[in-house]
């Protein structure tokens, strides 16, 4: 274990309780990140999801998660009472959610939302969070003058992660996750998107934790790859060596994206690992 | 032949009182036994047109030809028509009914059209979209969404019908699941020797499985893709 890593987690289990069982989700997870780019890849089902919410500790009943060690910028996350989760949560580490249309809060104009989440963590002069506000919607491609009065259903899908990164980026976050960010967008913006939340999270030195279904476009974007499977990390690699990747797993997951080229072949489809 | 042959069709839609022309003068042939492509962005009209052809949506102006029959506006389909085209939809949780199981589902076409619908044909028919028998028991919410795609895929493919109707059909399912269910198409297009429509906004699943393709735009066509062309 690196005494440097910006998130450190060391055999993560989640397991959801129904009745009497106890069903293990996602088994003994084992990764250490710094400030770079690292995707986990899964297919639905395989625990990628609930993985996110555990390191912000948003699981709720009846899932649970436990760890021998869950550290982020050297804090025990496994001791944080509600209120220093609250702390650590939007300054420290935050989240990007798959659709901007219900992650945004539907009553209020972008800017009163941004202006709360810098509220929140910062005590700042109202000028300055204004001005703030305006340098960060500038940098993920918006201009404040047209969007900060705007509702989110005014909003474009692309517009809308745009806004919703800036609210997470505006207080300065160590670590961004992103959970599917752009499963909602056409791959035109999904791609914009993933681009600008890639070029950010270089230029602030952060940390960022890709969460997706889709191998080659995280490839793309990420420094390293995790891959997924019920519940287990098994398969690891540079995202430049994915394509040569000898897993199995990993190998029809990179191989089953049809295109034009595939015209007339059967796609390979991931095979059947067993627990 | 021409599976479907379409002459000037029109369509207005009209809402909130405002009329809009969502279809303008289309033109389109298909040929038998080709999967052809519809692409576009949301809003062009693609899904409005699959509707007419699938005789959801009635209120239409132009010529229209379907396998053998011409079509009359603002009539629904009869005979043989109605079982020998099927549609699937996008979000198969939406398209199957949440309180009836897997078996009553695929058991309902069948009984109404007059075929046998017994267990065997039920559990024939998973087997063909490589589902196990003991899925006939299961409601929507317990499968997954390949699952649910497929039962979806089943129950289309009961009827033996000439002409399949996809709208987006693998938008809501990872890639892995979705390799599956599009290796499927192309099983069940040379098995059954249909013709199939497909509507998507992803160019590379139309690229993988069309033999021709029509870029909308706007209520019009843009142009057809031969091909080579893709």
């Amino acid at each position: 274990m690196s005494e440097d890593a910006l998130l450190s987690v060391r055999a993560l289990s989640i397991r959801v309780r129904s009745g009497r069982d106890l069903k293990t989700v996602v088994d003994s997870l084992s990764f250490d990140m710094g400030a770079e780019r690292v995707a986990v890849v899964g297919e639905s089902g395989s625990g990628k999801s609930v993985t996110a919410r555990a390191l912000l500790g948003l699981l709720r009943e009846p899932l649970e998660a436990r760890a021998e060690r869950l550290a982020f910028a050297g804090r025990d996350l496994n001791q944080l009472t509600p209120a220093e989760w609250s702390e650590v949560r939007g300054a420290g580490l935050a989240l990007v959610l798959q659709d901007p249309r219900h992650a945004l809060n539907p009553v209020l104009r972008v800017g009163h939302q941004l202006d709360e989440s810098l509220r929140i963590h910062q005590r700042l002069p109202a000028a300055e969070r204004r001005r703030r506000i305006a340098a960060m919607l500038d940098a993920v491609g918006l201009s404040a003058q047209r969007v900060a009065d705007l509702y989110p259903h005014q909003l474009s899908g692309g517009m809308g992660q745009r806004v919703m990164l800036a609210m997470m980026l505006i207080n300065d976050p160590k670590l961004l996750i992103a959970d599917e960010p752009t499963s909602a967008l056409d791959m035109e913006a999904s791609d914009q998107v993933l681009e600008l939340m890639s070029r950010l999270v270089a230029e602030r030195r952060m940390g960022l934790l890709l969460i997706s279904h889709d191998l080659r476009q995280v490839a793309r974007h990420c420094d390293r790859v995790l891959v997924m499977h019920r519940g287990r990390i098994v398969d690891q690699s540079d995202a430049s060596e994915l394509a040569n990747s000898c897993h199995p797993y990993t190998r029809a997951l990179w191989a089953c994206k049809p295109s034009a080229a595939t015209y007339g072949t059967v796609l390979p489809v991931t095979p059947d690992l067993g627990r | 032949m021409n599976v479907i042959d379409v002459r000037a069709l029109s369509v207005r839609l009209s809402a909130n009182g405002v009329a809009q022309h969502v279809l303008k003068s289309l033109d389109l042939e298909v040929r038998a036994g080709e999967i052809f492509g519809l692409v576009g962005r949301s809003g062009c009209g693609k899904s409005t047109l699959l509707r007419v052809l699938a005789g959801v949506n009635r209120q239409w102006e132009g010529r229209l030809r379907l396998l053998d029959h011409t079509l009359t506006p603002g009539r629904r389909f009869s005979g043989r028509l109605r079982r020998e085209v099927q549609m699937v939809f996008q979000d198969p949780y939406a398209s199957l009914h949440p309180l009836h199981t897997v078996e009553r589902t695929l058991r309902e076409p069948l009984s109404v059209n007059g075929f046998e619908a017994s267990r065997a044909r039920v559990t024939q028919a998973l087997d063909e979209v490589r589902l196990a028998p003991s899925l006939a028991d299961r409601y929507p919410h317990e499968l997954s969404g390949g699952q649910r795609q497929r039962v979806a895929i089943a129950r289309a493919l009961l009827l033996k019908p000439v002409l399949l109707l996809l709208d987006e059909p693998t938008s809501a399912l990872d890639l892995s699941v979705q390799a599956e269910v599009l290796n499927l198409l192309n099983q069940v297009k040379v098995t059954h020797r249909m013709t199939l429509m497909l509507v998507s906004h992803d160019r590379d699943v139309i690229g993988h499985l069309c033999d021709r393709a029509a870029v909308m735009q706007s209520g019009r066509i843009e142009r057809v893709l031969e091909r080579q062309e893709m």
